[in-house]
């Protein structure tokens, strides 16, 4: 049995301890999911790659810090990635969000099985269905916001409707997930 | 300036934006200070904010450029070798997958003989003998713990670390999850076992270190 086969806490441990078997099975598990998200939020997979790079590094030097009372692995190790891209955006200026990536966000299909860190993950498939399930207009605002990391001024600006009605979106658009996530937790009536 | 007070209600209807980070500075604070004096706002805040966790996992895989992996590792620059407490936890938690996807693999405590930093692993057993789990807890005045249960059915449980003088302390309340990992802020030579509860507070098992 190898490192590949421990779960995401037990690799970060390892980490923690400079355990080079840990750290391989720790990038090789996650390196298509942090690169994903990478570029999905820059749009350029040289940056991109620049930034999942970062990330690991950053989730490798704080490792002995990681408290997974707090929140998985997997979430800590997707929040850093996911600010140290959204950090990148904006250093490089506010740039408008391409309208092919806008209507990509609109009818996008989420892939819940073939990856690793999904298998197994109910909860996630529940917040996948949710989403597709949502109006476009409300999946494309929570998207920009939790993807994109917009704030409600920006979801408002890059789908040119008013503030309030941008952040009446976001907002009934995270309370449907949860809602489907409770539902899902009590089990069928 | 006095600093703005919220009601449950105020909170409840600015949780999502509180969730998102979205809030402007003088909200935010607000928020937090309500949070801190309110476990149902908590509660209520954190439950939004796992869903806008796990949409972010929904991102779809993108495969890196050849070499990538590589490059990673190369900056990672971990130590050649693994080190030998580094290879200790690693045996330890493989310990943990196998004896909990198979037979139990009669290990109770093994104690790792390096003389720089000791980490033992303990079987956490039901009142009937029953095996239920794996902990791991490194040496230290802030040991590393580690803890793999069988069975996430079991719902929500807490895990307290019991001290030698026999007095426990909380160490953290988990729902749907078979393992975790974190820091303790009890020194290793104070504890003498963990304990696993229900949400109602009985033992689901103990785990008892030497």
């Amino acid at each position: 049995m190898d490192a590949a086969l421990l779960s995401d806490d037990a690799l970060v441990g390892g980490m923690a301890v400079g355990d080079a078997d840990a750290c391989l099975a720790f990038v090789r598990r996650h390196q298509r999911g942090v690169f994903g998200l990478a570029s999905r939020l820059l749009g350029e997979r040289a940056l991109a790659e620049d930034v999942a790079q970062m990330a690991f590094t950053k989730a490798w030097q704080n490792a002995a810090s990681f408290d997974g009372r707090r929140a998985s692995a997997v979430t800590w190790l997707y929040t850093i990635a996911r600010n140290l891209a959204i950090d990148e955006l904006r250093r490089r200026r506010p740039e408008p969000i391409a309208a092919e990536d806008l209507a990509q966000l609109s009818s996008e299909r989420f892939e819940v099985g073939p990856s690793d860190r999904l298998l197994g993950r109910e909860d996630l498939r529940v917040v996948a269905a949710a989403l597709e399930a949502l109006p476009a207009p409300q999946r494309r605002a929570l998207l920009l916001a939790t993807w994109h990391g917009c704030t409600a001024q920006e979801v408002a600006d890059t789908e040119q409707i008013p503030l309030g009605t941008a952040k009446t979106r976001i907002r009934t658009a995270l309370i449907r997930l949860r809602s489907a996530r409770v539902e899902a937790d009590r089990g069928p009536q | 300036m006095n600093p703005l007070k919220l009601t449950c209600a105020e909170v409840v209807e600015l949780a999502p934006d509180a969730a998102l980070d979205l809030l402007d500075g003088q909200q935010r604070a607000a928020v937090v200070a309500h949070l801190d004096d309110c476990a149902r706002c908590r509660a209520e805040v954190h439950e939004l904010l796992d869903v806008a966790d796990l949409t972010v996992l929904l991102v779809p895989d993108d495969e890196p450029p050849v070499g990538f992996e590589d490059r990673v590792l190369a900056s990672l620059q971990p130590s050649q070798a693994t080190s030998p407490v580094g290879r200790w936890l690693m045996a330890a938690a493989i310990v943990i997958v196998v004896s909990l996807g198979a037979v139990a693999t009669g290990l109770v405590v093994a104690r790792h003989p390096s003389p720089a930093m000791s980490a033992d692993v303990a079987v956490v057993n039901t009142e009937a003998g029953s095996d239920i789990g794996r902990v791991v807890v490194t040496g230290g005045t802030k040991p590393w713990l580690f803890m793999a249960l069988s069975d996430q059915s079991q719902g929500a449980y807490a895990c307290e670390l019991i001290k030698v003088d026999g007095t426990s302390v909380g160490i953290g309340e988990f729902e749907g999850r078979a393992d975790w990992s974190g820091r303790v802020q009890v020194p290793r030579d104070q504890i003498s076992g963990v304990r696993v509860t229900d949400a109602a507070g009985n033992t689901l098992g103990t785990a008892t270190l030497s």
